[in-house]
């Protein structure tokens, strides 16, 4: 990971002084990232694994309309594929996000780094981050879609 | 303050560096929840405009929008953890931050595992009476 990564970019500075951890927080921060971590790797695994059945699916659909005898991809099939590639390539993007911040939480629980929860944290930030640009381009296609097949 | 009389076991310095970073993933948060939430009254209201199919089915969506705002009052209120740590610096927000998002991705792994074990379900059901029919 890059250092600037790692480095906040804001250069405001808090308003108010961090408060320290003390040990039995620390242990209580401890036990609940030790429970999200397992479900975050579960999660993680399923998307990767739902991304490749749906490149499979996707590759299936795409080889039967090229090389079927009579039948030729057209435009739209074309798009169809593209578009399952696509989000097979976010999803498997998605699954690594949350396989990488599982780690991260598994090395800082097991080395009781700081790096590590500084980077489980960061990695958490871009999940969150990519899903909201996701989420909003996905908004903005179906809104586009609509209007593109209401005006029909 | 009573904490500033404990020693802390993760430096203050890294601290700072996690309240900068949630400083920018709160926001992020609000927003995937406060969609996720209209998505779900949308599909609700969608359902009461125009129901489609059984009684069965109408439950069904019901929970699965229920479930869909329960997970994503879990996210806002992450969020607004998130967000008070941000401008407040107290450990005990950021305990509890992590305590919603260990909520939500447990409800939500949960929820993954529960429709995985009934799609496997119904599709051995689906084989086992085309078998017989």
């Amino acid at each position: 990971m890059k250092e600037t990564d790692l480095k906040a970019t804001s250069p405001q500075e808090s308003p108010q002084p961090t408060g320290p951890l003390s040990v039995g927080r620390k242990g209580n921060l401890d036990i609940k990232i030790n429970g999200t971590r397992g479900w975050m790797s579960f999660l993680g695994i399923v998307i990767i694994v739902s991304g490749a059945f749906t490149a499979l699916a996707t590759l299936l659909t795409g080889l039967m309309s090229v090389w079927l005898p009579g039948t030729s991809p057209g435009f739209w099939a074309w798009v169809l594929i593209v578009s399952g590639f696509i989000i097979c390539a976010v999803a498997v993007f998605f699954g690594v996000l949350l396989l990488q911040s599982s780690s991260h939480a598994k090395k800082y629980l097991s080395q009781d780094s700081e790096t590590e929860l500084l980077k489980y944290h960061v990695k958490m930030r871009i999940f969150f981050q990519v899903t909201g640009i996701i989420t909003i381009i996905g908004l903005s296609m179906g809104l586009i879609l609509i209007m593109a097949f209401s005006g029909r | 303050m009573q904490t500033d009389q404990v020693s802390s076991t993760i430096s203050i310095q890294t601290l700072d560096e996690i309240r900068k970073v949630l400083r920018k993933t709160w926001g992020w948060l609000a927003f995937l929840a406060v969609i996720s939430i209209g998505q779900a009254v949308f599909s609700i209201v969608f359902l009461f405009i125009r129901p489609q199919g059984g009684i069965l089915a109408i439950l069904i969506e019901l929970a699965s929008s229920a479930l869909g705002i329960a997970l994503a009052v879990f996210l806002f209120q992450a969020s607004q953890r998130a967000k008070r740590y941000a401008e407040s610096g107290t450990a005990d927000e950021l305990t509890a931050y992590h305590g919603k998002l260990k909520i939500y991705f447990t409800l939500t792994g949960l929820l993954v595992l529960i429709s995985l074990v009934v799609a496997v379900l119904m599709g051995l059901i689906g084989t086992f009476t085309g078998y017989r029919g």
